[in-house]
């Protein structure tokens, strides 16, 4: 006799009941010899638990109560009841993944507060250049497919359903191979797969549409169609994205019945600002995107140092890498925001997501307005010391940007990505063209092109160098140039016949040794001389010279400049062979700091000692890159600075505030210092001393018809001006410190007014801000009182008892007067505001 | 004739940059309003400023300390009528905290 039971259920799972859970169910159920059907209690949707795919339409998401009946007979019943239980409140929690976004904790720097309160569906990955873009997502290395149902053969419908049938049998049989030959996520994701394809309501859907007269492409395509509309409506993102598991089926039904041939990946052209998400990406494919409208590239897989990151760095486009998955989990189309100083890829933002973007862009707007000049200004300290300011670039195309940007000069041209990616080298006509781009494009400014550095971690089919187990103290740059002569002599051969076209500068990579040097200058001499003798237009008179990034050459200065022009200190390079710290490392990565003082006196013993000999330093890396390193690299006299292009205006800014003198004595202290710790904090008390000259109160910290809609908007935007002002030494520091007051106890003081407050080292001028808002927000949660002025001090830390505090202390007293905040509150102009006040305070 | 009522007071906030300042200013001028005499001492960024005396401590009939940070020599106060306050109370509510004074002073 039959009989059916019925029990609730809540769903468990994070990501929903999607095709691997639901596989899970199905397989569990099918011995028990019972039927199971699952309804949804949240929106009465039912489903057969031996279909997934009728599972997956149920729309399940975490907690959702769920009634469960299982029916069958009545012997047997209690007893699968039973086992169905005990694997629902048991194995079944551990056969999905935990979300698959990274818990905010994992992070050592925490998110904006903004988007702390913001609910997003986002994802972490690795930041490998900095920025914000935002765009519709597009999927790259995509196969598209190239068949058409118009296109293919079309038999009767007995002859396309047998087809299909040995095509499904073929694949289930392929298929079931792989799951045995795999393991752990593989298998599972194989699983989930093939009950999707013994799935009796997809095989019927299939059949249908066979029997409807359909070819076996027709029907795969209709049956496709009509589940990604199905599963598109469910409300569970996750779910939504479990489109791709269905497709991944059909691709596969339709390989197997026509071939291979039926999908190709095809290069798309982007229409629309756009965020690029790629597997991985060669960089010829980044350059043939248009730049205009890429706004941000997400790598699954891909380290920070490939070739294509490097280049996206020096475009300015934000790049994130490891997003596992990223296209499984943010569908073409899909409008994202590539948070990459967050290290965030956001799917679908929320409005007030976006707000926070658009509050962030209107800073960047306000700070690239106000370094403006730099981009036609020539780098100088307030004292009139020049250093020049130089770019780093990887491809010939870049050299216009950098120079837009406000480069005098390119420091770094490296060519190794010249070499990558292809079957051969590239022959001298080729790597001339290239080379007298970039010089033509410089004009008079200097183009110091470096000389491949290929080896163990640049990997190049064509040189044999295969892997080795420590790479960076292995076998590259100058040092296989003996065995790859003609390649090294075909590559100086194109610079020396490129170099007629401007400015150029020759530069080689790893140099160690006084050997090296020397034989550097004897090749040089005889390519220059066979050139003369073939009667080929040159240039015989490029300065050759060498990067110092092994340390063995700090001290034999004095007779590399009998064979070296030169000097460009590779900052990174030389970090980690000095202090002997691979920086990918993280267990050591502590040790890799520029700022060390032992490195700083290496610096300047290498700078000391080029200039003693007459010789000329400059330096290239990422520690010439970082605004805050300026009094150090102006300290240390180098010639050149040569970093990534978009940070250059900033740089130039951060020199023009500088005095050289200040300076010197400046880097003296520092090597005086005993931690890298101890010159970060001397460079802080460096910031604020040139910060005290600000006045605590000017019209720019003070703003009228603010349009603010609630409190965190009014404390970024006030402290977003802080930074545009130049007041700040860190917005994250700052802004924490004011959120960690407002957590002892909201700053709502009645009248309609606010008095955010913080005392911190992030700080750099002590600032009384004023803002009026054009509508009142509410202060604190919980009660009901609004706020239209807000007063917001931000102290240093590091002061007491000067005269500054008496002003604030004054303010705070004034703010309590009735009449105070009755006059205050008919001051409408900016101007009327700072006049009062200055009177009021005696300023 | 002398004041009805003869207040000390600490006030000393979180940062000491803004409501050490706020209540002391608020705490004075509700008191006078009502015709006590009050002297607040400030304990704030810029260290204490108006500090009470040994003499202010024998004319005081009560003192008000603010509890929001550790007030620096309490024991100067020992068997004299305190009354403890936080600065939110004195911001939001001056006037009711120098009525209850009238009630606790003996």
């Amino acid at each position: 006799m039959k009989n059916k039971h019925t029990f609730e259920y809540r769903f468990p799972l994070p990501n929903g009941l999607h095709a691997r859970p639901a596989s899970a169910i199905m397989e569990r159920v099918k011995p028990l010899g019972c039927k199971v059907q699952i309804t949804n209690l949240s929106n009465q949707k039912t489903a057969s638990a031996s279909s997934v795919l009728s599972m997956i339409s149920c729309d399940i998401a975490m907690g959702d109560q769920c009634l469960i009946a299982i029916e069958g007979e009545s012997e047997n019943l209690a007893i699968a009841e039973q086992q169905l239980l005990q694997f629902l409140n048991g194995d079944f929690h551990n056969c999905d993944d935990a979300v698959v976004e990274l818990p905010a904790s994992d992070d050592k720097k925490p998110l904006p507060y903004m988007l702390q309160c913001e609910p997003m569906h986002s994802f972490r990955g690795v930041s490998v250049s900095p920025g914000v873009g935002a765009g519709k997502v597009m999927h790259l290395g995509e196969p598209v497919l190239m068949l058409s149902v118009e296109s293919v053969e079309h038999g009767s419908i007995e002859a396309e359903s047998q087809c299909f049938a040995q095509v499904r049998e073929q694949l289930l049989a392929a298929m079931k191979l792989e799951a045995q030959q795999s393991s752990g996520e593989q298998q599972a994701i194989v699983r989930a797969h093939l009950a999707l394809l013994e799935d009796p309501e997809l095989v019927s859907h299939l059949k249908q549409g066979l029997l409807a007269g359909l070819s076996v492409l027709g029907a795969v395509l209709a049956t496709q169609h009509h589940y990604e509309q199905l599963i598109a409506g469910a409300s569970n993102h996750y779910l939504r994205e479990r489109v791709l598991d269905i497709r991944d089926i059909c691709s596969r039904l339709i390989v197997t019945a026509y071939g291979p041939q039926s999908f190709q990946t095809v290069e798309q052209n982007l229409s629309e600002d756009t965020v690029c998400i790629a597997n991985h990406l060669a960089p010829s494919q980044f350059l043939a995107l248009d730049r205009a409208c890429l706004k941000g590239l997400v790598l699954e897989s891909g380290g920070s140092t490939s070739h294509t990151v490097i280049l996206a760095r020096s475009f300015g486009i934000p790049v994130l890498v490891g997003v596992d998955q990223a296209r499984q989990h943010i569908p073409a189309g899909e409008r994202c925001i590539l948070d990459a100083d967050n290290r965030l890829l956001i799917a679908d933002p929320s409005s007030a997501v976006c707000r926070y973007y658009q509050l962030e862009q209107d800073k960047l707007a306000r700070l690239s307005k106000r370094r403006q000049r730099y981009l036609n200004d020539k780098a100088q300290t307030a004292d009139g010391l020049n250093i020049e300011v130089a770019a780093n670039i990887a491809s010939a195309e870049e050299a216009l940007s950098a120079f837009a940007n406000g480069a005098e000069g390119i420091g770094l041209f490296r060519t190794e990505m010249l070499y990558m990616d292809r079957a051969e080298a590239p022959d001298e006509e080729e790597q001339l063209a290239i080379y007298r781009q970039a010089l033509e494009c410089g004009g008079d400014r200097p183009v110091i092109i470096r000389t491949m550095d290929i080896g163990g971690d640049k990997p190049v089919d064509y040189f044999r160098i295969g892997a080795e187990e420590n790479p960076f103290l292995g076998y590259r740059a100058v040092r296989i140039y003996p065995e790859y002569l003609d390649h090294f002599k075909t590559q100086l051969r194109a610079i020396f016949r490129a170099a007629v076209h401007g400015q150029c500068k020759i530069m080689v990579p790893m140099v160690a040794t006084v050997a090296e040097a020397r034989w550097l200058r004897e090749i040089s001499n005889q390519v220059i001389a066979e050139l003369a003798e073939q009667q080929i237009d040159h240039n015989p008179k490029v300065p050759l010279g060498m990067m110092l990034e092994v340390p063995s050459c700090a001290f034999i200065i004095d007779q590399l400049v009998r064979y070296v022009d030169f000097f460009s200190i590779g900052s990174n390079d030389l970090t980690q062979y000095f202090l002997a710290a691979d920086r990918g490392n993280d267990r050591v990565d502590y040790l890799y700091d520029s700022l060390n003082p032992s490195f700083l006196r290496l610096l300047k013993h290498i700078v000391d000692e080029v200039h003693k000999a007459g010789s000329w330093v400059g330096m290239c890396g990422e520690f010439a890159g970082d605004p805050d390193h300026m009094p150090l690299l102006v300290g240390l006299q180098l010639d050149e600075i040569s970093l990534g292009a978009p940070r250059i205006p900033e740089v130039k800014e951060a020199i023009s505030t500088l005095n050289a003198d200040a300076c010197k004595a400046l880097l003296v202290e520092a090597i005086s210092q005993e931690t890298a710790d101890d010159v970060r904090a001397l460079l802080a008390r460096h910031r604020q001393a040139s910060a005290n000259d600000l006045a605590i109160l000017t019209p720019e910290t003070i703003l009228v018809d603010a349009d603010c809609r609630n409190k965190a908007e009014v404390i970024k935007t006030l402290i977003d001006n802080l930074l545009v002002n130049d007041r700040l030494i860190d917005v994250q520091g700052a802004e924490t410190a004011i959120w960690e007051r407002e957590g002892i106890s909201p700053t709502m003081l009645g009248f309609g007014i606010a008095i955010p407050h913080c005392k911190s080292d992030s700080i750099a001028a002590n600032t009384i801000s004023i803002m009026k808002l054009k509508e009142p927000v509410l202060w604190n949660e919980g009660d009901e009182m609004l706020t239209d002025t807000v007063f917001m001090l931000t102290v240093r830390a590091s002061d007491a008892g000067n005269t500054h505090m008496k002003i604030f202390a004054q303010l705070a007293r004034r703010i309590m007067r009735d009449e105070f905040r009755t006059t205050l509150a008919t001051c409408r102009g900016q101007q009327e505001l700072m006049a009062y006040i200055s009177q009021e305070l005696e300023l | 004739m002398a004041p009805a009522l003869n207040i000390v007071a600490v006030t000393s906030c979180t940062t000491g940059i803004a409501q050490t300042y706020m209540a002391a200013d608020v705490l004075e001028r509700c008191a006078r309003t009502k015709g006590y005499a009050i002297k607040v001492e400030t304990q704030g960024a810029l260290g204490i400023i108006n500090p009470i005396t040994p003499i202010d401590l024998r004319c005081a009939d009560v003192v008000i300390l603010t509890d929001d940070m550790a007030i620096d020599d309490v024991a100067r106060f020992a068997g004299m009528t305190v009354v403890t306050v936080t600065i939110d109370d004195i911001l939001s509510a001056p006037h009711e905290i120098i009525d209850r004074l009238t009630g606790s002073q003996k």
